[in-house]
Parts: structure tokens; C-alpha cells; sequence
């Protein structure tokens, strides 16, 4: 019982696109907060935060995505130690710890891309660490990390079709359930690089137009 | 509030930069630093408020000893200024909120409070229209201007001087000297690394000329360069002037 391609397979794509939207964008909070503490770790003069930060960026993205997803999802549950994930639970685990280790890479470049002097300046006022970072440092790291943030973030969008592997309903999985119900992989899956290209291209006008208004200003 | 200096060492790795300093500097004074480039007097000048971890020897800042680990540093540093040759102005602030900064977040002034002393200074230094203005607007003789106003919000009882008219055009160096004098004739204690020699001559109480991690000589400032004692100062100053 085969249906011919049409606008009503727009629905389960769509679907598809609004969970690859939500895995991507928790992803990228709980990745983000991951980023800032091992960025700032990288980054730091502290020899134990600095050696640890460093071990998760070079572990993280010495290992392929596809991997990570795996071992989360089929291994962790196999050293019966009462963990057993479910499939979105497992997409985003896995997805954050990945980005977690990308944006921990920007930010420590961030933050070392402002001059020395500006973390000097601080110190000789008597501000303490955390005052330093709020007011002086981070504000200025930002026009350093928005930008490849923003590039990453498209890149993770991209990347996030591979939890479509361990049968999590994404955008990517939703243009396989398409094209076997309808045996038209071509109409399925253009539909489908076209939704990954509306969201990809739009994140990066929209970062255009950030760039624009606010980095170049100041 | 005076600073005391006792066999201070520091070393780069195998590098030793500063070899044993001995000095006091009174409340009230005005030192400046002399001495040819690796000398070792800007690593010292950062030293007095641990911008330079110290290798070994005794700083003492008023009645803090800043080589304790258990002194709050940053406490001592709220009552030490520091104006760099580089301004290290907060390029992402305006010139008030730059001076407003560390009163507010650093001693819990008032926002109107501090917002009232910062126009103050600004005033002293002669930028008042500026105040809205930000770093990258302004010349480099109004960025060491504001910088020293930056230091001066903290109502600072001693300020550190880092060669702070070097990275200035010719032409911008005398506002930012006149400021530096004003201070000194109001009674701020002041240590000054510099190259200005005319500056040194006619504000300084004291001049310290040091050479390859050593004070070499130090003295009144008419003395120092009228008829220097050592030679290395005599080939120095030769040099220079």
C-alpha cells in the first residue's frame, strides 16, 4: 500500500523538523553551559581545571559524533548500572556533550583573545575573579564567541541527522518514514534538505544581521 | 601610606629580572623610576601590587605585607592605582562608566555616587564633555587621562605609574604630564617609571635609576642628573639627554 508523494507528507516532516528544533536548541543550552564552565577551565590559570578541560575538548572531538551517540545509547545501558535512556533523552545527552566540548573550545579562545591588559586592568582595580569576568572579560569575549557560536550551532542542526540512527524522530528519521511509505526517496529527502536549508540559511542570515548591528559598531 | 621594599627577587624561569631590591617610598612622595630598557624598573613598578608574582623578598604596602598569601590582596589594591603605558581602558564602557566601574562593583559606592565623583574627575582631568565618549573615540593622551581618573575613583592612597606617556604621540604627552604634576603638588604618593627626564627633573622628590635588576643610585633629582655618581648612570643619562 504505497501513497504518491504529496503535501500531506509535509506533516510528519514538519514534525520531524519542530524535534530536531528542540534537540538541537536543548542541546545547545545544556552544550552552552557545559562550553562556558570547561572554556573557562581551559582558559584558566588553575592547573587541575585547566588539565581536566582540556582532557574533555580533545576526547570529545577526537571521537566522531556518531559514537558518542552509540555509547550513550546502546552501551551505557549494558553496564546494568540502572541506566537506560530513552531515545530523545539519549539524542540530547549526546548532542550536548558534543557541542559541550565545541563551544568550550570557543569560549576559551574567546576569552583569550582579549588582551592581557584588560585582565590586568581588572586585577589592579581589586576585582575579584568572578567581577572580572562578569564586567571586563566576558562582555568583550562575546564578539569572539557569538559568531562561531552561531556557525556551530548551524554545523550542530546539520550534524543532529545522525541520532536519526538510533530511531529518534528527527527531521531526518521523519524523511525515511516518508520515502518508504511513499518509494520516493528523491521528493522525500529534497523535502527534507530543504527544511535543514531554510533553518541552516536563515540562523546564518540572522547571525549576518547580529554581526552587522552589533559587533561592528563598538 | 608608604611602601617598603626588602631584598625583593624575581626570576622568568632561569631569567632573574630583579636581583635584590632594597627601598622605601614615603608617604607622600614622588619616585620615579629610571633606566634603560630591561632594567627590570617596570617589572618592579608591577611587583608592588603583585601584577608579577614575587620570587622571594618582602613588599610591604602600609602595614600589609602583599608576599603573606594570606593578605586579601585585593583589598591592598583598592587603596594602589595603577595607570598602564597601554591605558588598558575598558574598551566596551564609556569614559564614566569606566571611571564609575570599580567604585560600584569593587567598594559598593552608589551608582549616583560614583557617577557624581567620576564627572568630578573627569573634570580634573580636563574631559568632562568627554564622559559619554567611548575609548576607541578618544586620543591616547585623553585615554591616559581617563585612566588616570579610573585610578582615582578608587580614592587610592598611592598610584603606580607604568611608563604612562610611552605609547603617547609627542604632541599629547605634555596634558597628560600636567595632570600627573597636579597630582603630585596635591601630595599623592607616586611611583613613576618613566622616560621623561624633564618630568623626573621637576616633579619627582626622588630619582631611582636602575640598571640590569639593581638600583644603581638613587637620590634627589638635582644631584642625579646634574652629577651622577656611577658611571653606568653618567653613560645613561648621556644617552638620553
Amino acid at each position: 500500500m504505497t501513497q504518491d508523494f504529496g503535501w500531506i507528507h509535509l506533516v510528519p516532516l514538519l514534525n520531524g523538523a519542530w524535534l530536531t528544533i528542540q534537540l538541537c536548541f536543548f542541546s545547545l543550552l545544556i552544550g552552552g553551559a557545559i562550553g562556558i564552565i570547561v572554556g573557562l577551565g581551559a582558559a584558566s590559570k588553575n592547573k587541575l581545571a585547566n588539565v581536566l578541560s582540556s582532557i574533555y575538548i580533545r576526547l570529545v572531538r577526537g571521537v566522531p559524533l556518531l559514537m558518542i551517540i552509540f555509547l550513550i545509547y546502546f552501551a551505557l545501558p549494558m553496564l546494568h548500572i540502572g541506566i537506560n535512556f530513552s531515545k530523545g533523552f539519549s539524542a540530547v545527552t549526546a548532542l550536548s556533550i558534543y557541542a559541550g566540548a565545541y563551544l568550550g573550545e570557543i569560549v576559551r579562545g574567546g576569552i583569550q583573545s582579549v588582551p592581557k591588559g584588560q585582565f590586568e586592568a581588572a586585577d589592579a582595580l581589586g576585582m575579584t575573579t568572578i567581577q572580572k569576568f562578569r564586567h571586563v572579560i566576558i562582555p568583550q569575549a562575546m564578539k569572539f564567541i557569538i559568531p562561531p557560536g552561531i556557525g556551530f550551532f548551524i554545523a550542530l542542526i546539520k550534524d543532529s541527522s545522525l541520532v536519526s540512527i538510533i530511531g529518534y524522530i528527527d527531521l531526518t528519521k521523519a524523511g525515511k518514514v516518508v520515502s518508504s511509505l511513499t518509494f520516493n526517496p528523491i521528493a522525500s529527502f529534497l523535502a527534507v534538505a530543504a527544511v535543514y536549508f531554510v533553518l541552516c540559511f536563515g540562523l546564518s542570515k540572522a547571525s549576518y544581521y547580529y554581526e552587522k548591528r552589533f559587533l561592528r559598531s563598538t | 601610606m608608604n611602601i617598603q621594599v626588602k631584598d625583593l627577587h624575581k626570576s622568568y624561569g632561569k631569567l632573574e629580572v630583579l636581583k635584590g631590591i632594597d627601598c622605601e617610598i614615603k608617604e607622600g612622595e614622588v619616585v620615579c623610576v629610571i633606566g634603560p630598557s630591561g632594567s627590570g624598573k617596570s617589572t618592579f613598578l608591577r611587583c608592588l601590587n603583585l601584577l608579577e608574582q614575587i620570587t622571594s623578598g618582602q613588599v610591604l604596602i602600609g602595614q600589609h605585607d602583599i608576599t603573606n598569601v594570606k593578605t586579601d590582596i585585593n583589598m591592598v589594591r583598592t587603596e594602589v592605582g595603577m595607570v598602564f603605558q597601554q591605558f588598558n581602558l575598558f574598551p566596551h564602557k564609556t569614559a564614566l562608566e569606566n571611571v564609575m566601574l570599580a567604585p560600584v562593583i569593587v567598594k559598593h559606592e552608589s551608582k549616583e555616587a560614583a557617577r557624581a565623583k567620576a564627572l568630578e574627575l573627569l573634570a580634573k582631568v580636563g574631559l568632562k564633555e568627554k564622559a559619554d565618549s567611548y575609548p576607541g573615540n578618544l586620543s591616547g593622551g585623553q585615554m591616559q587621562r581617563v585612566a588616570i581618573a579610573r585610578a582615582l575613583a578608587m580614592n587610592p592612597k598611592i598610584i603606580l605609574f607604568d611608563e604612562p606617556t610611552s605609547a603617547l604621540d609627542p604632541e599629547l604627552v605634555g596634558e597628560v604630564l600636567n595632570v600627573m604634576k597636579d597630582l603630585a603638588q596635591e601630595g599623592m604618593t607616586m611611583v613613576v617609571v618613566t622616560h621623561e627626564m624633564g618630568f623626573a627633573r621637576e616633579v619627582a622628590d626622588r630619582v631611582i635609576f636602575m640598571d640590569q635588576g639593581y638600583i644603581i643610585e638613587e637620590g634627589d633629582p638635582e644631584e642625579i642628573f646634574r652629577a651622577p655618581k656611577n658611571e653606568r648612570t653618567q653613560a645613561f643619562l648621556r644617552k638620553v639627554i
